[in-house]
């Protein structure tokens, strides 16, 4: 998508840049909250930045070298939240610009929920990004499973997914499913690789070389994990 | 909701470990390939007479617990070749049950290590010993394990030490994991014996006369993972 965006030069690089930032807004609102930014200022703030990135098409301008829309994003608004202050003159709530049907009210009751706002506003950027990319991953995982006709099965090992310690017996699991204890296993097994593979298409949407897609996931590895 | 064992401070999404779910999507281990940064030892799990194996701590881009195994004599010269073989063969194979290992070295004096994944568990007849596990669940966990033995004898690779040590449960959890698969014949002086799938079948009909009958059902044991031989 992040390519379709950076190098089409029709209508359909604006379908991408635009379904981009559908997707992956609620971070930079996390981001401004957390950077002391009022609600109704960081949503003036993130309705305007994208207002003017899709009228610019900015993501033209992007460093190569960077290759990610998450950083890209972060930086192009670490940058535009700098000159609206300095303006403080600027159209804000859209005006003349395209406004966005973003839902600022989940955005901010997300952001509440959050308990760790000792975190720094990069910090929250990052993970909220990463529980974005996972939430889409297991979306795409359970449509694949549904439209396969193993939705109620898939349900009830999406749990299975990582060893969290609490989970039940895979023998009750397979008494529940009319499976036998290894089809269970196996079942887990392949789940996970599936939504591994999953994952890995979702990252990949947000980054321009493929190569780059492992250093992504590390780095938001890193996020989560401290 | 429990704390992730790999990523303590982790973040959860939907209940799981945000940073265990990314791990999912990241690309297999290249061959050979250094974790990135140091590692710190932690604590010794154990030790034999041909062996030590550590819990360390990888301080690279995602701080984890890893297992390090180190032997106390020299590597055979094609230690290398042999590790990478392996490797190769235990991440097409990429039974559930059985961790590939991520890299291997060779210390100025010529003693091999290889770092693998840790999974925290107790060693199965100990488990069973101590009441944790019945005889019959720790047998039908051996069959299994016999029978994904039997399928690495059909893909050329012969596990080699099967002791109770390198059968390891996990705490809750109903899965065992079958340690240091091929590690034998890695470190085997060259023209030495190598392991056969005989010396497996017998290892495994050792075990499971030992969970049929244990010796005691105790108290905990004391250790809480391990896994050498």
């Amino acid at each position: 998508m992040v390519n379709a965006a950076a190098h089409l030069s029709d209508a359909r690089a604006a379908a991408a840049l635009d379904e981009l930032c559908r997707i992956y807004w609620p971070p930079l609102y996390s981001y401004l909250r957390r950077r002391g930014h009022a609600a109704d200022e960081a949503q003036d703030l993130t309705q305007g930045f994208f207002a003017r990135l899709l009228e610019r098409r900015d993501f033209r301008a992007a460093d190569p070298a960077r290759g990610r829309f998450r950083g890209f994003l972060l930086t192009s608004l670490k940058r535009y939240a700098i000159n609206e202050h300095e303006r403080a003159t600027t159209v804000r709530r859209g005006g003349r610009h395209v406004r966005l049907p973003l839902d600022f009210e989940e955005a901010e009751r997300a952001y509440a929920l959050d308990g760790r706002h000792e975190d720094s506003p990069d910090r929250i950027f990052d993970r909220k990004w990463a529980g974005i990319a996972i939430d889409r991953a297991l979306q795409r995982l359970r449509h694949e499973c549904d439209e396969a006709g193993k939705g109620r099965v898939t349900e009830r090992l999406l749990p299975f997914l990582t060893d969290t310690g609490d989970l039940p017996a895979y023998r009750d699991v397979a008494a529940d499913l009319g499976l036998t204890e290894g089809a269970v296993k196996v079942a887990v097994h392949r789940l996970r690789q599936r939504f591994g593979a999953t994952l890995r298409l979702e990252i990949g949407e947000t980054v321009v070389a493929q190569d780059d897609i492992d250093n992504e996931m590390r780095e938001l590895i890193r996020a989560v994990s401290s | 909701m429990l704390m992730c064992i790999r990523h303590p401070g982790a973040a959860r999404h939907r209940g799981h470990c945000a940073a265990c779910l990314l791990e999912e999507a990241l690309a297999p281990t290249p061959p050979l390939a250094q974790p990135d940064g140091t590692i710190t030892i932690h604590v010794p799990l154990g030790r034999t007479v041909s062996s030590s194996v550590f819990l360390v701590r990888g301080d690279g881009p995602v701080v984890r617990l890893l297992r390090l195994k180190t032997w106390h004599a020299a590597a055979p010269e094609d230690f290398t070749e042999r590790f990478e073989r392996l490797q190769r063969q235990l991440s097409e194979w990429h039974h559930e049950a059985i961790p590939v290992p991520l890299a291997a070295s060779v210390d100025a004096a010529g003693r091999p290590s290889v770092l693998s994944e840790f999974h925290q568990g107790v060693p199965i007849v100990d488990r069973v010993e101590a009441g944790g596990l019945a005889p019959a669940e720790a047998e039908a966990c051996l069959t299994r394990l016999l029978a994904a033995t039997h399928d690495g004898h059909e893909r050329g690779l012969v596990h080699g030490s099967i002791v109770s040590g390198n059968i390891i449960v996990a705490a809750r959890c109903t899965l065992a994991y079958l340690l240091d698969f091929g590690h034998a014949a890695l470190v085997a002086p060259e023209g030495a014996d190598a392991p056969t799938a005989s010396d497996d079948y017998a290892g495994f009909d050792r075990l499971i006369r030992a969970v049929r009958t244990p010796a005691s059902a105790g108290p905990h044991p004391s250790v809480t993972s391990c896994g050498f031989s």
